[in-house]
């Protein structure tokens, strides 16, 4: 799945779409950054100005309070006790004056019946409180603010003083003077300055920042501020190690009773702040406000995070939605590719799901569907022509085994009693071919081999009818005629007759007699055979025996003639079909006759099985296992030559039934034979104690508990040997294999029949073994010149 | 040819077979018989005179094993007299018999039998 349409589907969806809220959500960030920042800046500035407004009312009022008194005093010049009373009723109205004074000093010389006082009023507890400040304990003509005011023109706010013996608290005082015909009237209001520092708080903490005031003399007022009460603003700056650059300008501003604002970097706020500073009214005090910018961004924070998530919960949101569209709009894809995979395995019955939708999948499902159809219906042909083909081929088969059953039935002859071994090899190209070869030995007074090989024109089963209608005929004629040329003459005259079909047959016929080693060969357009002789093993003469050819057979009659030579002993002729030397590889090159003769060469064979296995595997290393085009038959005799001008070769076959009884008739029969061909009776015992051993053995364990069969024995002699052929069809044993039989006494019975081998071997001169075509041949020599 | 078997008992536990003709496959079993018949635990002495014995095959052979076994196995003894040659051949082929007693005639045989009780009585001193 992870590869899957969906989840790749999904993955770039969501990519893509958080690109995009990204992209839109930075521009919207910044817009509402900006903008917040400014409402924010605004509504900052709102604040700072209310304060201001609230600060600059308060010591307007206070100024007020007692320019207005003055004013009175001026104008009126009311009684002390008068202005006792006018005093301690402004003190009611104002709630912010903490304390008011009024000090007459009249010129002493013009206003003699003025007398001086000086009376002070103050907030304590719920009422006012009156000092004489003219008492010898306040003495107030001594105090700094009394001092000051004899110096000044204008009203004027002291720094903050502690008004011992008088008010008692911490406060700053507005004086305002006023000078008369020598003598000084001075009118003082109080403002406390923890009144004042209550108010700031208060505003502070309303709002998240500081607010300091400042009095004309630079002294600091702060609300929550504790660290920077009454300091005094100039002096900061020298104290300071690092003042910020922007502090002497401020400082320089603020004694210019200017106003403004900045935003810096505040070190004791540890945070970017906004400062902004004003005087307050004509009060010659002035105020600071520094705002930290934390809480100006702070909300604009909350909102961040409020966005993030919105955007994050989207995307979220938008996932599922996809992941849900997709999975609907292709879980019938997914059936599909299960149905294909399905299909894939070979289970085309597989239910293919139904089409809801007629859109592109929908159409593609209905192709499927069509290709289930189609393909069904494809396999179901391809089923019944295979079928089909079956049936034929299996005819093919039965119709081969046919045509096999015409050839001889082993491939082989090695008969050493004759000297003649022969090796046969057909190949058909189909199923079944029209090449033939057929032998057969002549056993009499003068034994014969008769051999034919033959290529039908054409190949399958019009040649392989064809062939059987040939070999039929050369069965038939054989057994009449000896000469080959004969042969081919009457085959001929058979064969032209009834051939509407125009079918012919390339032959070549031969005999050898095995006595003389006279070979007569006739040939009907067939290539001759080659004819190898070998002297100790090495080539002597390689050729093709040349000879006029005769026609092919079956198109028009024709008088054939025989060759006739004799070839030397220890020979070989080696006859072919086309298959071999017309054979072609890939390159469309053929094999030609002198890669025959080059072969044959290289390799002399020391067998006739031999000489075809070597010409078999250098033909097919050149096709390179390409499809054979034709029928491949190969036919090699060897002639030993060895009974060539010997006294005829004298052989016997007693055959017995396998049953013990019956070794009765071989003893008899070897007696006879030793009687009748002169050879020495001490033999005999010798003989038949080898035949007893090798038959009894076949009788008991190699046919065991079948009952009919047979056993032969052919025996033969020449001048120096005795040979003794034992054939029987039991199951393939050779003797030869068994292991050393075990000497002395046996353990066990069943070691006795080895003993009777070691017996025989020991006995006997040569003991050779073969399977042959589901005979089993064992051979035993004994030579006769030791004596025996 | 056949096999032809004369026993001649010359004590209660010494026995002697004349074997005349051939010991084959098929008449091997016919010795069989007679041994199993004259042959038992009593039996001390068992003397094949194989003079007149044409011809002996692995079946023979066979039976010679068994019944020299068969004494050995009681402590009885075997022997063979009176070998003709190619009797004697097909012995030497299979290598058979080596402990067994072969004499060539009758004085050779009265010597073991004589050896082989003086043995006993001794043994018995």
């Amino acid at each position: 799945m992870k590869n899957s349409l969906t989840t790749r589907m999904i993955l770039w969806v969501t990519l893509s779409v958080t690109a995009i809220f990204t992209a839109v959500g930075s521009y919207d960030y910044w817009f509402t950054n900006n903008l917040l920042n400014l409402q924010l800046r605004q509504l900052a500035e709102l604040e700072v100005s209310a304060s201001e407004t609230k600060a600059s009312d308060m010591l307007d009022r206070l100024q007020h309070q007692a320019n207005l008194t003055a004013a009175l005093v001026t104008q009126v010049a009311p009684s002390q006790k008068k202005l006792e009373s006018m005093i301690s009723t402004a003190m009611q109205q104002n709630e912010a004056a903490y304390g008011m004074a009024i000090v007459v000093e009249p010129n002493k010389t013009s206003d003699a019946e003025n007398k001086s006082y000086a009376s002070y009023f103050f907030r304590s507890g719920e009422g006012l409180n009156f000092v004489n400040l003219a008492s010898e304990s306040y003495n107030f003509r001594q105090k700094g603010w009394y001092l000051q005011a004899q110096q000044l023109e204008r009203p004027q706010w002291t720094e903050p003083y502690f008004d011992e013996g008088g008010g008692e608290t911490l406060m700053s005082t507005y004086l305002v003077p006023v000078k008369r015909e020598g003598g000084l009237t001075l009118i003082t209001i109080d403002l406390a300055l923890s009144t004042l520092q209550k108010m700031l708080a208060k505003m502070e903490d309303k709002q998240d920042m500081s607010i300091y005031a400042m009095t004309p003399g630079g002294h600091i007022i702060s609300g929550n501020d504790e660290s920077l009460m009454l300091q005094k603003l100039y002096e900061i700056g020298s104290r300071a190690k690092n003042t910020p650059p922007w502090f002497h300008t401020l400082i320089e501003e603020i004694k210019n009773q200017k106003s403004g604002s900045f935003s810096t970097y505040c070190q004791r706020m540890q945070e970017d702040c906004w400062i902004s500073y004003a005087p307050l009214g004509n009060t010659q005090w002035t105020m600071l406000v520094s705002y930290s910018h934390a809480s100006l961004t702070a909300q604009l924070n909350t909102y961040s995070i409020h966005r993030f998530l919105q955007m994050a919960l989207g995307i979220i949101l938008l996932i599922l939605v996809i992941w849900g569209i997709t999975r609907r709009q292709f879980l019938p894809l997914k059936e599909l590719d299960k149905a294909t995979q399905a299909f894939a395995q070979g289970k085309l019955d597989y239910a293919l799901p139904t089409a809801p939708r007629n859109d592109e999948i929908g159409s593609l499902t209905q192709s499927f569907s069509r290709m289930q159809v189609s393909l069904q219906e494809h396999i179901e042909e391809l089923q019944r022509e295979t079928k089909q083909r079956e049936r034929i081929n299996s005819e093919l088969r039965t119709a081969s085994e046919i045509q096999q059953s015409l050839l001889p039935s082993d491939n082989e002859i090695n008969n050493n009693a004759l000297g003649i071994q022969l090796s046969a090899y057909l190949q058909p190209a189909r199923a079944v071919g029209g090449d033939l070869y057929y032998y057969h030995i002549q056993k009499n007074d003068e034994p014969l081999l008769r051999f034919v090989i033959g290529d039908v024109s054409d190949k399958g089963v019009a040649a392989a009818i064809f062939m059987a209608r040939v070999v039929t005929a050369i069965r038939a004629i054989g057994e009449q005629v000896a000469d080959p040329a004969d042969l081919l003459t009457q085959l001929n005259h058979q064969l032209v007759e009834d051939n509407e079909a125009c079918m012919f047959v390339t032959l070549l016929a031969g005999t050898l007699d095995l006595h003389s080693g006279e070979l007569k060969i006739a040939s009907a357009g067939h290539p001759m055979p080659f004819y190898l002789h070998a002297e100790s093993d090495k080539v002597a003469q390689i050729k093709q025996i040349t000879q006029l050819n005769g026609p092919a057979l079956g198109l028009y009659e024709y008088q054939f003639e025989s060759l006739k030579i004799t070839i030397e002993p220890n020979s070989y002729l080696f006859a072919y079909t086309d298959g071999l030397d017309e054979a072609t590889n890939t390159q469309n090159e053929l094999y030609g006759e002198d890669s025959i003769i080059k072969n044959l060469k290289s390799h002399f064979p020391s067998s006739t099985s031999e000489l075809i296995s070597n010409t078999l595997s250098a033909v097919n290393q050149f096709t390179d296992d390409a499809e054979p085009a034709d029928d491949l038959t190969l036919l090699a005799i060897h002639w030993e030559g060895a009974i060539k001008g010997q006294a005829k070769m004298h052989t016997k076959e007693i055959t017995i039934k396998n049953r013990q009884e019956e070794l009765e008739q071989v003893n008899s029969a070897l007696n006879e034979y030793l009687v009748e061909h002169h050879l020495p009776e001490s033999l005999l015992l010798e003989l038949q104690l080898i035949a007893e051993e090798i038959m009894v053995n076949t009788i008991n364990y190699g046919y065991a508990d079948r009952v009919d069969e047979t056993i032969s024995v052919l025996i033969s002699h020449n001048e120096h040997q005795i040979t003794m052929t034992f054939v029987d069809r039991a199951k393939a044993f050779n003797p030869l294999e068994l292991g050393e039989a075990r000497l002395g006494i046996p353990e066990a019975e069943d070691a006795v029949g080895g003993l009777g081998v070691h017996l025989v071997k020991e006995m006997c001169d040569t003991c050779s073994y073969e399977y042959v075509a589901g005979e089993n041949r064992f051979t035993v020599k004994i030579l006769l010149e030791k004596g025996k | 040819m056949s096999l032809t078997i004369e026993v001649v008992n010359q004590a209660a536990d010494c026995t002697k077979m004349y074997l005349i003709g051939r010991l084959d496959t098929n008449t091997a079993q016919q010795l069989e018989g007679i041994i199993d018949k004259e042959v038992n635990e009593k039996t001390n002495m068992l003397t094949f005179d194989l003079a007149n014995l044409e011809y002996i095959s692995s079946a023979g052979l066979r039976v010679l094993f068994k019944t020299s076994k068969a004494l050995k196995k009681h402590g009885g003894h075997f022997a063979l007299m009176h070998l003709q040659p190619q009797i004697q051949k097909v012995l030497d082929i299979v290598k058979a018999l080596p402990t067994v007693p072969i004499f060539r005639n009758e004085q050779e045989m009265d010597e073991y039998l004589d050896a082989m009780q003086k043995k006993v009585l001794d043994g018995d001193n």
